[in-house]
C-alpha cells in the first residue's frame, strides 16, 4: 500500500517536472509601464499573445532604470529563465556584458542591431521605412505644405523614423516643409503638448510623434489645434477618430512573437533580424474616414509607394 | 503679426506650463513658512493627477475632480504632517518616502482602475474660459482672459495668502510658528497643531497643481506625468524668499523659459536641442544660487518643536 502511494506520489512529480522542462521560461524586461499606450505597451501585448500561442510562462518587469538593467538581467538569468528579452536599444550594451556567463539562456534586444554567439539576437525594426510612410501620409494631406515631427530624445530609431518622415515627405511633395523638435524625455507629456503646440502655431497642419508617453500629448494637442496626427507603434485611431489620420505601426509584438516562436522550435540564430513591410514587422494601418478626404491619384500614389517600399525599390529609404 | 502670434503663443503656453508648478509652489510656501519642508509634492501631485482623471472620467465633471484632487492632496500630506509634525522624523527623508508613495499609489492606482483601457480613455477636462467674450483680443486677449480657471484661482489664493501673511492674527500666528515656535508656544500657540493645518492645506494645493496637468493642461494621466515639476515647485518658493506671490512670479518665469526653449528649438535646428531641453533647468538653479544669497528662510525650517518642559 505504501509502496503504490509513494509512487504514484514519484509519478506525479515526475510528471510535473517533465512538463515543467517543457514549459519555457521567458521573461520581459521593459523600460517603462505597460500602460504608455505606445512602446511599453505594444510589447506587453506581444508577450500576451506569445503566452496564447506557445507554451511559456512569462515573467515581466517594469520601469528598469538604464542602472538597473544589468541586475534586472542577471536575475532572471539565473533564475534558469530561457529567454530574456530587453525592450529598446539601450539593453544592448548590458546584455552584451554578462551574456557569456549564462550560455542556457537566450538574450533578445528588441529595436537594437546586435548580436553575439552563442545567445544573443536582436530584432529591429524599420522605424525610417515607418517614417517614410508618414511623411508621405502627411505631405499629402497638408494643406500649407508643413508637417511636424515630434520625438522623445533622438536615440537611433526616432532618428531613423525622422529622416523616413522628411523624405517620405519631399518624396511626394519636394516643397514641404518637415519641422522636428525634441522634448527631452519619454514622459513629460506636458511638454510633448506644448512643443506640439509651438510647430502647429509655426503651421504645421499634421503632427507625428515618437516615443513613449509624450506621443499622446501630440495627440491631444493636435486635437486641441484642430490639425492632423500620424500615430506611431500601435494603431491610435480610438484615441481621436477624427485627428488620426493613420498610425505609422512599428509592429513590436511581431518581433517578440518570432523571437519566442523561433526558441520554440529550435532556430533561433545569433544573428540581426530586421523586420520591414515584408516581415511583418511594421506597416501602415488603414485610412478609415480619411480614405475620401484626398484625391484619387494621391491615394494610388500611396498605395504605390507602400508596394514598392514593400519591394525594396524605393532607394532612399534611411 | 508673426511676432504678435510668436508672443502671445510663448506667453500662453508659459503660464500653462507654469500653472502647476505655482499651485504647489503656494502651497510649499505656506508649508515652509510654518517651518515644515515637504519635498514629496511631487507624489502629492501624481496622486492629484490621478484621483482628478479617475473623479472626473466617474463623474463626468472636472470639477468633482478637482475636488477629488484636493482631498486627495490633504491625505497624502496628512501622512507627512503625522510623520514630521507629531513623531517629529526627519522631514526630508520622510519627504522623499512621500515621492515615492505618490509615485507608486498613482501608478497602481491608474492600472487597477483606467489603466486596462489604455489610453484612449475620454477625460471630460477643463476648457479655457472666456472671460466676457474678451479672449481673442490680440496677444492679451488669450493671456488675461482666455485661461483655465484654475489659474485664475492660483492667482486669487497667492495675493490671499499674502495678505494673510501681512495683514492678518492668523498670518502672524504662522510666522511666528516658523520663525521662533518657543515664543509662539510661550504665547498660548499650539505650535503643532498650527503646522499640522499649514501642511494639509499646502498638499490641497499641490494635489489642485496635479489635476491642472492631467485635467487641464492635458486630459489623461499618465505615470510620472510631473514629471519634476513639484522639485521645481521648491525652487521658485526660495527663490521667491517665501513669498507667495513672488512664488507664482518665479514659476511664471520658468513656465516662460521653459515654453522659449521648446520654441528656439525648431528655430535653430543646428543647435543640439540639449542645449535648449536644460534651460529652464538652468533658471533654476541660478535661481537657488542668488535665492541662497539674501536667505529669508523661515528659522525654525525643517527643524521639529518639541516643547519645553
Amino acid at each position: 500500500m505504501w509502496k503504490l502511494i509513494a509512487g504514484t506520489a514519484l509519478a506525479v512529480v515526475m510528471a510535473a517536472a517533465s512538463a515543467q522542462a517543457e514549459t519555457k521560461r521567458v521573461a520581459l524586461v521593459l523600460p517603462g509601464p505597460i500602460t504608455d499606450g505606445t512602446f511599453n505597451s505594444a510589447a506587453n501585448k506581444g508577450i500576451e499573445a506569445a503566452k496564447a500561442n506557445y507554451d511559456i510562462e512569462v515573467a515581466i518587469r517594469e520601469n528598469t532604470d538604464f542602472a538597473q538593467i544589468q541586475e534586472a538581467l542577471r536575475s532572471y538569468a539565473e533564475e534558469g529563465y530561457d529567454m530574456v528579452i530587453g525592450h529598446g536599444f539601450q539593453f544592448a550594451e548590458p546584455v552584451l556584458e554578462i551574456h557569456a556567463e549564462y550560455p542556457d539562456t537566450w538574450f533578445v534586444v528588441n529595436t537594437a542591431q546586435v548580436s553575439a554567439e552563442p545567445n544573443v539576437a536582436s530584432f529591429d525594426n524599420r522605424w525610417g521605412d515607418a517614417g517614410y510612410m508618414a511623411g508621405a501620409v502627411a505631405a499629402l494631406f497638408s494643406e500649407n505644405g508643413k508637417i511636424g515631427h515630434i520625438g522623445a530624445i533622438p536615440v537611433p530609431v526616432i532618428e531613423d523614423y525622422n529622416l523616413g518622415f522628411e523624405r517620405g515627405a519631399k518624396a511626394m511633395r519636394p516643397e514641404t516643409e518637415v519641422l522636428s523638435a525634441y522634448v527631452g524625455s519619454f514622459s513629460d507629456i506636458a511638454r510633448g503638448a506644448e512643443i506640439t503646440t509651438s510647430l502647429i502655431e509655426q503651421g504645421a497642419d499634421v503632427v507625428t510623434s515618437t516615443g513613449n508617453e509624450n506621443v499622446v500629448g501630440t495627440i491631444q494637442s493636435a486635437q486641441k489645434g484642430d490639425v492632423l496626427a500620424i500615430g506611431t507603434a500601435f494603431d491610435s485611431h480610438a484615441m481621436a477618430p477624427e485627428t488620426i489620420i493613420t498610425t505609422a505601426l512599428i509592429n513590436m509584438d511581431v518581433n517578440i512573437d518570432l523571437a519566442v516562436g523561433k526558441m520554440i522550435d529550435g532556430t533561433l540564430e545569433p544573428t540581426v533580424y530586421v523586420l520591414g513591410l515584408e516581415e511583418g514587422g511594421i506597416g501602415l494601418a488603414p485610412l478609415r474616414d480619411f480614405e475620401g478626404k484626398i484625391p484619387a491619384e494621391d491615394k494610388a500614389r500611396l498605395d504605390t509607394l507602400v508596394k514598392d517600399i514593400r519591394a525594396g525599390k524605393v532607394k532612399d529609404l534611411p | 503679426m508673426d511676432e504678435v502670434v510668436f508672443l502671445s503663443g510663448l506667453l500662453a503656453a508659459g503660464i500653462r506650463l507654469a500653472a502647476p508648478i505655482a499651485l504647489a509652489a503656494i502651497g510649499e510656501t505656506l508649508s515652509q513658512r510654518v517651518g515644515v519642508i515637504n519635498v514629496g509634492i511631487e507624489g502629492i501631485m501624481l496622486v492629484g493627477a490621478f484621483i482628478a482623471v479617475l473623479l472626473a472620467v466617474q463623474s463626468g465633471s472636472p470639477w468633482i475632480g478637482l475636488l477629488g484632487a484636493i482631498l486627495a492632496g490633504i491625505a497624502m500630506a496628512s501622512l507627512h504632517a503625522y510623520f514630521v509634525v507629531t513623531l517629529k522624523t526627519e522631514q526630508i527623508v520622510t519627504g522623499i518616502a512621500l515621492l515615492f508613495l505618490g509615485l507608486g499609489l498613482s501608478g497602481y492606482g491608474y492600472r487597477l482602475t483606467l489603466g486596462e483601457l489604455g489610453a484612449a480613455v475620454k477625460v471630460p477636462g477643463f476648457r479655457e474660459l472666456d472671460i466676457l467674450g474678451l479672449a481673442d483680443l490680440p496677444v492679451i486677449g488669450p493671456i488675461l482672459f482666455g485661461q483655465h480657471a484654475l489659474v485664475y484661482l492660483a492667482v486669487a489664493s497667492a495675493i490671499a495668502m499674502a495678505w494673510m501673511f501681512r495683514a492678518t492674527r492668523l498670518g502672524v500666528i504662522i510666522k511666528a510658528v516658523g520663525e521662533t515656535p518657543a515664543a509662539a508656544d510661550s504665547a498660548g500657540i499650539h505650535v503643532d497643531r498650527v503646522r499640522f493645518l499649514c501642511v494639509l492645506a499646502a498638499g490641497g494645493f499641490a494635489g489642485a497643481g496635479g489635476a491642472f496637468l492631467s485635467t487641464a493642461h492635458l486630459w489623461g494621466f499618465v505615470e510620472n506625468m510631473t514629471a519634476g515639476r513639484g522639485f521645481l515647485a521648491i525652487a521658485c518658493v526660495v527663490f521667491a524668499r517665501w513669498n507667495p506671490v513672488l512664488a507664482v512670479l518665479v514659476a511664471l518665469v520658468f513656465g516662460i523659459a521653459d515654453a522659449a526653449q521648446i520654441r528656439l528649438q525648431s528655430i535653430f535646428p543646428a543647435v543640439p536641442y540639449q542645449f535648449f531641453v536644460i534651460a529652464p533647468y538652468v533658471v533654476a538653479i541660478v535661481s537657488l544660487a542668488v535665492g541662497s544669497r539674501s536667505s529669508r528662510m523661515p528659522a525654525a525650517l525643517g527643524l521639529p518643536f518639541a516643547k519645553p518642559r
